[in-house]
């Protein structure tokens, strides 16, 4: 014992000389947490140049439909739009400064009014496949909902079914991995580095001639080892607390069907491109299918979503644009009136409470900041308050 | 002749430090294994359907709904049920109604269910699902449609393995250079040896010359090694090997001097390899390794102007794969960084020397 104590003793007057030995365990981690995050973890809107040339209403037509479709990872839309004349929009993608260019002709509109097919030219980096993939499947989440505003007849209708409790981020994946490999490096490199100070301070021999087992000695080094350890998780867990499986809210029950009184209308206006895509997406309030789930909100919305009710997202053109004005009928319909505003964690209650007793709306303020909420009728909760139960 | 003693002196001490040399060499080639094995699996996804494809046109359409290169995006296999089970390890794609052309219309009913915890792979299920309704929607009709006409950076898309390996190459080369200069002097440290060099009546130019001469060759194998893996990986050679070795000695001389320099002022060998990891680590991943800095804001784009490693990555990628490059701006800057280096080295040797003499008298 008395070992194991004079080595501990030991050991830690040369961590606290030199805690060095704590760097490896907070730099090469959170270095790659940060290469994750920013390359991986968190959905960044692709640039991207559009050169509308055609004088004709589809090409302006495109250009919406192109940058107001959003990714379910990070609720951002696919592409932010650069707009600039050809010669800028080139010198831009040469430079690098965004990821591709649409150009469409002149003749855009006139050769689908005259019955036939339009071209755009794509100019984009195929740097990698990956990359590649991405810029041609975004660009055709833009042209489907072009042929769907454009043409009543596309009538397809794609229904998404959450069968699992909860989703996360890729990110938070990615985390608790960086998280575990933080507490292992730390350890590592805190029993290598002590060893290494031993070898060159020339102590090392002084173990050869103890008269003394060696494993008293080692022990004490384990539990250093183990202490770093746990500091270096520590530091890198307070530098991304997201990452905490806690975070991610468990389903109470399986998710069910959707139906009448069971489900939830999302309304969402302060961002451009989601909120035009959700302006078209209420008039399914209204439409017949009792009450609609729209997952398109941020995680604190899925969060909530998740728990009791099944998501769906409908692309169905018939009830996206049968209803000429959507937010008039929200105004003034049936609905309007009551007003909730939930704070912190009380808002999973107050939100479930409110979907139990009907189809309820969830209204987010036009102008982020604004503490109003949408004045469309039904239970409204504010940006605010949806953002810090996320 | 006294460059040549410097120059053995320097392989020799080698077999000191023999772990930070494998380090030069081990640290690129995990990221590569690592990025490659955990990324490599291409754009492919398997995903279940209901009925097989077999039983729907539109989902035979599905399978075969490919990238330019011929790379499917989705593999099917024929689920038992329509309805998944809690535990399903895969997405179902179930054909409620089989889009089809009715009287003028194209309608069809698909529900997709999502059985993946992981949002990012909602995203890409939805985006596959996506494209290939797009393009079933244009085969059902004959006009309406959206030509697209690609215009491509590269003539094919990069394997992303292969042009990761490529980017890892450039930070392998910004670690040897580093940790190869700073071992240079820090064993000088460790030797005991720095008094030697101060008074030695050779001149820093050529004690510098055969230092750099001999950092640069230990560089260039700890490289040939990497680029012998890395080949036997991906099969990719540069296509232009005279820009390519140009480029390699241009940062290798570079950041072996910046080594150097480190290496006079921090004398623990682990600690000024710690320096050069984080330091290559940094300048790879802000010169654009993982990718182009469109990703990031102004700021990083800002930095990334002063950066080598964005230069040398341009150049070493147009080298494997040709495409588009700013050659001629691109080995301009690296050789002012590489003269800059130089001039900085000296500057740092001889006052360190001087410094030291005037102590001592």
């Amino acid at each position: 014992m008395s070992v194991f104590t004079a080595e501990l003793k030991k050991l830690w007057i040369l961590f606290k000389a030199d805690p060095k030995s704590l760097v490896a365990g907070i730099i090469a981690p959170t270095i790659l947490l940060l290469v994750f995050a920013i390359t991986f973890g968190d959905f960044t809107s692709l640039k991207l140049a559009y050169v509308n040339e055609d004088p004709g209403p589809y090409g302006k037509a495109l250009e919406t439909s192109l940058f107001t479709q959003v990714s379910p990872l990070g609720d951002k839309p696919y592409f932010e739009e650069i707009s600039a004349e050809y010669e800028t929009a080139m010198d831009l993608y040469a430079q690098g400064k965004v990821n591709g260019v649409v150009v469409v002709g002149e003749t855009f509109s006139a050769d689908l009014q005259q019955g036939g097919n339009a071209s755009i030219d794509y100019w984009f980096n195929n740097y990698n496949t990956d990359m590649a993939k991405n810029l041609r499947l975004y660009l055709q989440e833009g042209i489907l909902d072009f042929y769907r505003t454009t043409d009543p007849q596309v009538q397809i209708q794609v229904e998404e079914v959450l069968n699992v409790d909860t989703q996360l981020h890729w990110f938070h994946i990615i985390a608790i991995a960086v998280f575990l490999l933080a507490f292992l490096l730390g350890s590592m490199f805190n029993m290598l580095y002590l060893f290494y100070k031993e070898k060159v301070e020339e102590t090392l021999y002084v173990y050869r001639l103890s008269p003394n087992s060696i494993w008293a000695s080692l022990f004490a080094r384990v539990v250093v080892a183990l202490l770093a350890g746990a500091i270096t998780a520590g530091i890198n867990a307070v530098l991304c607390p997201d990452r905490h499986p806690s975070r991610a809210l468990p389903a109470k029950n399986a998710p069910t069907a959707a139906g009448p009184g069971r489900n939830l209308c999302l309304l969402r206006g302060n961002h451009r491109p989601a909120g035009q895509q959700l302006q078209r997406l209420s008039c399914l309030y209204h439409g017949d299918h009792g009450g609609v789930v729209v997952p398109l909100g941020g995680n604190g919305f899925h969060q909530i979503l998740h728990r009791d009710f099944a998501v769906h997202r409908i692309d169905d053109p018939q009830h996206l644009w049968t209803q000429p004005d959507p937010w008039g009928g929200l105004s003034h319909g049936p609905f309007r009136g009551r007003h909730f505003k939930c704070r912190g964690r009380l808002s999973h209650s107050v939100c479930l409470r409110l979907c139990r007793n009907g189809p309820g709306v969830l209204g987010v303020p036009k102008k982020a900041g604004s503490h109003g909420g949408i004045t469309c009728g039904g239970p409204v909760w504010s940006e605010k308050n949806t953002t810090k139960s996320g | 002749m006294r460059i040549a003693s410097i120059l053995c002196k320097e392989l020799k001490c080698v077999k000191e430090d023999i772990s930070f040399h494998l380090a030069t060499l081990i640290s690129p080639l995990l990221f590569l294994l690592a990025f490659s094995l955990m990324l490599s699996s291409g754009i492919l996804l398997p995903v279940q359907t209901y009925p097989g494809a077999e039983s729907s046109p539109f989902l035979y359409a599905m399978e075969n709904y490919r990238s330019p290169d011929g790379t499917a995006y989705l593999e099917l296999h024929t689920a038992a049920d329509n309805v998944p089970p809690s535990n399903a390890e895969s997405n179902l794609i179930v054909i409620e109604e089989e889009p089809s052309v009715h009287g003028g219309r194209i309608t069809g009913k698909i529900t997709h269910y999502l059985n993946d915890v992981n949002e990012n792979m909602t995203k890409n299920f939805r985006n596959r699902l996506t494209g290939a309704i797009a393009s079933y929607v244009e085969d059902l009709r004959p006009a309406g449609n959206v030509l697209v006409h690609e215009r491509t950076a590269y003539a094919q898309d990069i394997p992303w393995d292969t042009g990761f390996g490529v980017s890892v190459l450039v930070f392998g080369l910004m670690l040897s250079g580093l940790v190869f200069g700073m071992l240079s002097m820090t064993s000088e440290w460790g030797n005991h040896t720095t008094q030697l060099l101060k008074l030695t009546p050779y001149s820093s130019q050529a004690i510098l010359a055969g230092k750099l001469l001999a950092n640069v060759i230990k560089c260039c194998l700890s490289g040939m090694a990497f680029l012998l893996i890395f080949f036997a990986i991906s099969k990719a050679f540069p296509v232009h090997p005279v820009p390519f070795v140009l480029s390699l000695l241009l940062v290798y001389g570079t950041f072996v001097c910046l080594g150097m320099c480190l290496g006079i002022h921090v004398k623990s060998s682990l600690t000024a390899f710690l320096i050069s990891l984080v330091s290559a680590l940094v300048l790879w991943v802000g010169g654009g390794g993982f990718g182009p800095l469109s990703y990031y804001g102004d700021a990083a784009n800002m930095l990334g102007k002063l950066n080598p490693a964005i230069y040398a990555i341009d150049i070493i990628r147009w080298c494997y794969f040709q495409g588009r490059a700013q050659l001629a701006m691109g080995f301009s800057v690296l050789s002012l960084a590489f003269a800059a280096a130089v001039g900085l080295l000296f500057a740092a040797y001889t006052r360190w020397t001087h410094r030291e003499e005037g102590r001592a008298s």
